[in-house]
């Protein structure tokens, strides 16, 4: 498990990133609730990605 | 925010390979989804894990292209469980091997836990190379994070974190990370197999608030116990190769870049 404080020292470090800090996430890659939040995460990044102009069959 | 999203469908891969990195090493990749899609790269954690097929089903597969790997050493990766060469600089060295021997130009980086870490490295290795990032679990390899793994957890976890250190005698139990790792690189089964089983027990218990006996017990599988231990410990020992506070101070070469963290509390 790793610490909040260390994500929010990065965040401050990476002001233009988004912080998103979930109430519980346990620390595997395949439990629901990080699995969940990444998937969401890279729904957000999508949208953020077709918005600079890219999409699939470039 | 949409903070949550359902998994996408189960896929199987489009295609798969190996790589051979060194003249020890090879990788096993593998390619899922649009293959005209936006490429994505996704690193596991550990050090020492391998890729689940779950991992696959964070994307959505009509927009991205996804590769998945198994890090030196790990999963189906070859030789199995070898640390010798297995450092940060190479692991660095191997993702970028890789996408070269894809043909991709940019892609959008993504990680948690260990894999946190190792996205960060990369992408300030090779910013150029990198369309954005999403870490997830923050870890930065600093001695204070180490510290907290050992010894900070006992704040959240006292009963594993009592059971962890009272495997070791009273006189080891100020430096835990130097005790458990000389006896789980030990070569005789009697000193590594109970060292590492105490180490995996911990770590399981102490992973998810959610921990259950099963949940445990699936970390303790005989043929990955000792492994496992022994690549986290290697790491830990030499401070993930990196020196203390390098990710955050390196973050200067990285911030243009699209990027998302997520931390659970």
């Amino acid at each position: 498990m790793t610490r909040a404080e260390i994500a929010y020292k990065l965040a401050k470090a990476w002001p233009e990133a988004e912080l998103q800090i979930v109430i519980e996430a346990g620390h595997n890659s395949t439990e629901t609730v990080p699995a969940e939040s990444l998937t969401a995460a890279c729904e957000r990044m999508k949208a953020r990605l077709i918005a600079t102009g890219l999409k699939p069959g470039n | 925010m949409l903070e949550r999203h359902p998994l996408f469908p189960e896929v199987e891969p489009r295609e798969t390979g190996k790589l051979p990195v060194d003249n020890r090493h090879t990788l096993y990749w593998e390619r899922v989804s649009n293959p005209k899609g936006v490429p994505a790269l996704f690193l596991h954690g550990g050090p020492g894990g391998g890729i689940r097929p779950a991992n696959r089903r964070n994307y959505d597969p009509d927009f991205f292209d996804v590769t998945l790997f198994d890090q030196r050493g790990c999963g189906r990766s070859t030789p199995l469980n070898e640390l010798e060469g297995n450092d940060t600089r190479n692991l660095i060295e191997d993702i970028e091997k890789l996408r070269k021997h894809l043909g991709i130009e940019k892609w959008l980086v993504a990680g948690g836990s260990w894999g946190s870490f190792l996205s960060l490295a990369y992408a300030q290795a090779y910013p150029e190379r990198c369309l954005g990032l999403i870490v997830r679990g923050i870890f930065t390899g600093g001695d204070d994070e180490i510290h907290w793994w050992y010894y900070g957890i006992r704040n959240l976890f006292p009963e594993a974190w009592e059971a962890f250190a009272n495997f070791l005698p009273p006189e080891e139990r100020r430096d835990l990370l130097g005790a458990y790792h000389r006896r789980v690189i030990s070569d005789d089964p009697k000193v590594n197999f109970p060292a590492a089983e105490a180490l995996r027990t911990y770590s399981g218990w102490t992973q998810s608030f959610r921990a259950t006996e099963e949940t445990v017990k699936a970390l303790l599988a005989p043929e990955m116990c000792v492994p496992l231990a022994r690549f986290f410990t290697h790491f830990c020992v030499n401070r993930f190769f990196m020196p203390p506070g390098a990710i955050v101070a390196g973050m200067p070469k990285i911030r243009h870049l699209p990027g998302i963290i997520v931390q659970g509390r």
